[in-house]
């Protein structure tokens, strides 16, 4: 019966909490032990009882910073790629399912590449705080985005998240991980002083007959994955619920094919990945069609959200 | 761990709070210090206001500001010693942590220094006992502890409003208190000191003077609670100032001797100068066998209930025939009992005593020094002895004869007699004829000893007040006495009262009665009798509150609580036996404040609410949990595919629901009652 409820009770906590005094919480409890033997150095009753009394909050401290991080459920969401240096915003919703609210909520972030050493606490000196929560309100859930640094192109392995409180009184500190267990495409770093190349002289009239373009309005076509965010007809949405891409024809037929050699006159690999994918960006906002072409990859001019991110993908992979 | 937190610059509302409660916490002590103290502190708070209101700079912000700062802080220590001495006593400790705290505070600046100022703000609230551990000073403790908490929880929450710091502090105090009686009581208790204690480590009020000056007339107005330089020459007037409590005394089954047997012993006197009386020095004292005490009539069994004075002496029911079992007693051959250390702290003994006793009546070890008077002094009143001596056939006669004296001359009981000159005895028994018992108890010896009668003078308290809300009987520092004793052939020492001869009132109604009016109640109401009453009642139930406070919590110790823990059933407590049932204490207190705090369900007032929560709890014990995100129609969809012997009921019981929640049909008790009846098994 007992064995029951226990395992039930486990299965209900998603997570574990670790309690451990802060460095406040330790010379608090000096300071206690100080006064205990002051107290019985003097014969000092009403001393006692003083010191008792501290005790008796340190305890239920540490019961209300257990409370404060127990009650919280989370849901993570799915990190976004994003440029290099940039952060990750990685949606995080937490759900207080107490009565009352959560408060002074501290979110920290180790990276996967540093969770090694067989010292547990040796990495608390490696978190870096991301994130002070807002008061959570009472049984309420809320949407936070979570920062967490970048700074190398490529897939990166999202760590592990620390969600820790001292409330209330800041002696005791009470926290949780999150494992996210999710990679992120990070794309290099857009960056360069480089001017665009000069368009494209190719002409690959096979795939690209009808000079789609952005100059002109030319009309709608039912929406395709991958078209434009800025090109969705929004107002026509409104009216009958069809959402459709705004079609535009392309007289000059501006097509930008960027291509590794562009770039060598960079001194590194980085710098010129970076000004690759700034001109890409750069193209991309223009609404120019474009291409890429890479020491063991071409990619052919196309336009659209898909892929830029395809394109982005590639230089942020290039060698790895 | 929280090293990154350590340099937050604390929020100007944290800060304001943090004085406030540092302000609060000490201004008791302003009371006991010198004004420099109160200055020093009101100055640095000051300060740090200016700085929050007008931006004036703080020792962080120049340099030479904080020159001046480190300055002011040394002077102040210097200061410390000089007022104090070299050696850092209560006093100096308390000066010395008051000052500082306050210098700190101008000094804070980040999260670490709101920490330490709190803890010093815990060094200072434990401090205010050591000059008072009434109940008002606990109250005012508790006040304290939930200020620095609540200062603790804005350190680390800023935008914590003040209805919301103090009601988090309040009840983490509240919630802590169970902890804090367990503690208290089941803690085993360490007599101390552990290391040496300073001289000035308690206040010790007035008691018993080791010796009788007669004459002097004591100041009007001197403390009535005073260090212990006044109590080496006193004399009883002056205690008769004082409303200090000597001693209390619970008798067992709540039998009381008669009134005018209350005679509570001390020192005895002997040696005179003619104006001082003093006891016998320490190499005439003897104690083995020295006296041989007859009883008769029931003895009398107390626990007395003794305040520190310092003084080895313990008072006892005259006459003690049986010695208290813990602690190191001894009684001497005149009668004084002796504690073999001085009485430093509240202390509790068990007597037992006859009020009918012959004392010594074969022989007696100090006959001689009972006889003995200064040559030379006191011609007239060796005069009177004289002719009263011939007039009378027997000791006991000549007794009489000069109570008689006392009683049919004018002479007068009075509180604030007029000053002696000269010869004090004479002057005494021919002119001014005005006394108190010291006056009595003294020429009444002379008077003895100058016709050949052994006597000698008996200091120590008479009567006491009997609160009948708890039945224990109080002795002031103004119930104060001296009579005299002498000593016949076969009837030993005799107690006899001179001051009884000329005031009866005295010794048959107490002290009390013979003060003025406004010593008794307060001048306001004194002329209504009803209100008298009613403020003697209140005061009755008061002290009794108040004595039971001081024998069961101020001077709990290791004693005590012995004896507590034995009247609580346990049978011969030791430490084992206290760490077992404190272990299983503070696991009950943890799992109640486990529990309060944990208490995650809320209730929810609507019923049909109420019930649906109910219906998805059954479901998830066999496995379908409701997801956040699911309405209650897709949630049944789930249900029913995974339960699907349960298909009717989960759909019966969600369309139910739905209907009442968006249609609000009546269809409630029907759909409690599907709940109830819904019992999934697999």
């Amino acid at each position: 019966m007992l064995r029951q409820y226990w395992q039930r009770w486990r299965q209900q906590q998603r997570y574990r909490v670790f309690i451990l005094p802060s460095r406040y919480g330790l010379s608090y409890s000096i300071l206690i032990v100080v006064m205990l033997l002051g107290a019985i150095n003097y014969n000092n009753s009403l001393g006692h009882l003083l010191c008792f009394l501290l005790v008796g909050v340190g305890h239920v401290a540490m019961h209300h910073s257990y409370r404060n991080v127990r009650q919280l459920d989370y849901q993570l969401g799915h990190a976004e790629p994003v440029f290099c240096q940039q952060p990750v915003l990685l949606p995080l919703n937490l759900t207080n399912q107490s009565p009352r609210p959560i408060r002074q909520l501290d979110i920290a972030y180790l990276p996967s590449t540093s969770r090694s050493g067989w010292w547990p606490l040796k990495q608390f000196s490696r978190y870096i705080p991301l994130y002070k929560a807002p008061q959570l309100a009472a049984e309420q859930t809320s949407l936070h985005l979570i920062p967490i640094p970048t700074n190398k192109r490529g897939w990166q392995d999202l760590g592990r998240l620390r969600l820790s409180s001292v409330y209330p009184i800041g002696l005791l500190l009470s926290w949780f991980f999150i494992d996210i267990q999710q990679r992120v495409l990070i794309y290099p770093r857009p960056m360069g002083s480089k001017p665009l190349p000069p368009p494209s002289a190719i002409e690959d009239a096979g795939s690209l007959q009808h000079q789609q373009g952005l100059d002109d309005f030319a009309g709608f076509h039912r929406y395709r994955v991958g078209d434009a965010r800025q090109h969705i007809a929004w107002k026509a949405l409104a009216r009958d619920g069809i959402l459709r891409t705004k079609q535009f024809s392309s007289p000059s037929g501006q097509k930008m094919l960027f291509n590794w050699d562009d770039v060598a006159d960079l001194p590194d690999t980085e710098a010129k990945l970076s000004q690759l994918c700034q001109w890409i960006l750069t193209a991309d906002t223009a609404g120019m069609q474009y291409g890429l072409i890479l020491p063991k990859q071409t990619i052919t001019i196309d336009s659209g959200d898909q892929h830029r991110h395809f394109c982005l993908q590639s230089l942020a992979l290039y060698g790895q | 761990m929280a090293n990154k937190r350590s340099a937050e610059i604390p929020s100007t509302s944290s800060i304001h709070w943090l004085m406030v409660t540092l302000t609060i916490i000490a201004i008791p002590h302003f009371f006991y210090q010198p004004l420099w103290v109160a200055a020093i502190f009101l100055l640095m708070m000051g300060w740090r206001l200016m700085n929050s209101w007008h931006g004036w700079p703080l020792p962080a912000d120049k340099r030479l500001l904080k020159v001046l700062h480190s300055i002011g802080a040394i002077l102040t220590i210097v200061l410390v010693f000089y007022s104090y001495g070299i050696t850092i006593g209560r006093d100096a400790g308390v000066a010395l942590l008051t000052t500082m705290a306050a210098f700190k505070m101008v000094e804070v600046k980040n999260l670490r220094d709101v920490y330490l100022s709190c803890f010093m703000g815990f060094f200072l609230i434990i401090t205010h006992f050591f000059f008072n551990q009434s109940i008002p000073i606990v109250i005012l403790m508790l006040v304290n502890v939930i200020l620095l908490t609540s200062c603790l929880i804005t350190a680390n929450e800023s935008d914590s409003s003040i209805k919301h710091r103090l009601q988090q502090s309040t009840v983490m105090v509240l919630q802590a208190m169970p902890l804090m009686l367990l503690l208290f009581v089941l803690f085993p208790r360490i007599s101390g000191p552990i290391w040496g204690l300073p001289n000035d480590a308690m206040d010790i009020p007035d008691s018993l003077p080791d010796s009788m000056t007669l004459g002097e007339v004591p100041p009007q107005n001197s403390a009535v609670t005073g260090m212990a330089d006044n109590i080496t020459i006193g004399n009883i007037s002056q205690l008769i100032q004082s409303d200090a409590i000597a001693f209390r005394v619970k008798f067992d089954n709540n039998q009381f001797p008669e009134r005018q047997d209350l005679y509570w012993r001390g020192p005895v006197l002997w040696h005179t100068d003619g104006k001082r009386w003093l006891p016998l020095s320490d190499n005439q004292k003897r104690y083995e066998n020295g006296s041989k005490i007859h009883v008769a009539g029931d003895a009398f069994s107390y626990s007395m209930t003794l305040e520190p004075h310092d003084r080895r002496w313990l008072f006892a029911l005259d006459f003690p025939t049986a010695y208290p079992q813990t602690m190191q007693t001894r009684l001497s051959a005149d009668g004084e009992l002796n504690s073999s250390d001085p009485i430093k702290q509240r202390t509790q003994y068990q007597l037992s005593s006859h009020t009918e006793y012959l004392f010594n009546p074969q022989n007696d070890p100090y006959l001689q020094y009972g006889l003995n008077l200064p040559e030379d002094r006191h011609p007239r009143s060796q005069q009177l002895a004289r002719s009263l001596l011939e007039k009378t056939p027997t000791d006991q006669a000549y007794i009489e004869a000069v109570l008689n004296y006392f009683r049919q001359q004018d002479f007068s009981y009075s509180l604030t007699p007029p000053a002696l000159r000269g010869d004090t005895i004479d002057q005494f028994l021919f002119e001014s004829r005005q006394g108190f018992c010291e006056h009595y108890a003294a020429s009444f010896t002379v008077l003895m000893r100058a016709a050949g009668i052994p006597a000698r003078i008996v200091t120590g308290y008479q009567g006491g007040e009997v609160n009948p809300v708890d039945q224990v009987l109080t002795v002031r520092q103004r119930d104060a006495h001296a009579w005299t004793e002498v000593w016949l052939p076969q009837q030993g020492w005799i107690r006899i009262d001179p001051t009884a001869a000329v005031s009866s009132e005295r010794v048959d109604f107490g002290i009390r009665d013979l003060l003025p009016a406004e010593r008794r109640s307060p001048a306001a109401i004194a002329n209504n009798d009803r209100l008298v009453e009613l403020w003697q009642s209140a005061k009755n139930n008061w002290d009794a509150l108040n004595s039971a406070w001081e024998m069961w919590v101020v001077s709990y110790g290791p004693d005590r609580q012995m004896q507590l823990l034995e009247k609580l059933g346990m049978h011969q407590p030791d430490w084992e036996k206290m760490i077992r049932w404190l272990i299983i204490g503070i696991a009950l207190i943890f799992g109640w404040i486990a529990w309060t705090t944990l208490r995650l369900k809320t209730i929810p007032q609507d019923r049909v609410q109420r019930f649906y929560q109910k219906f998805c709890l059954k479901l998830a014990r066999y496995g379908v949990v409701r997801q956040p995100h699911e309405g209650p129609e897709d949630f049944s969809r789930r249900a029913q595919l995974a339960l699907p012997q349960y298909q009717q009921q989960i759909a019966m019981i969600s369309y139910c629901y739905m209907h009442l929640r968006y249609r609000g049909e009546a269809l409630e008790d029907d759909f409690i009652e599907s709940v109830k009846n819904f019992r999934p098994h697999r």
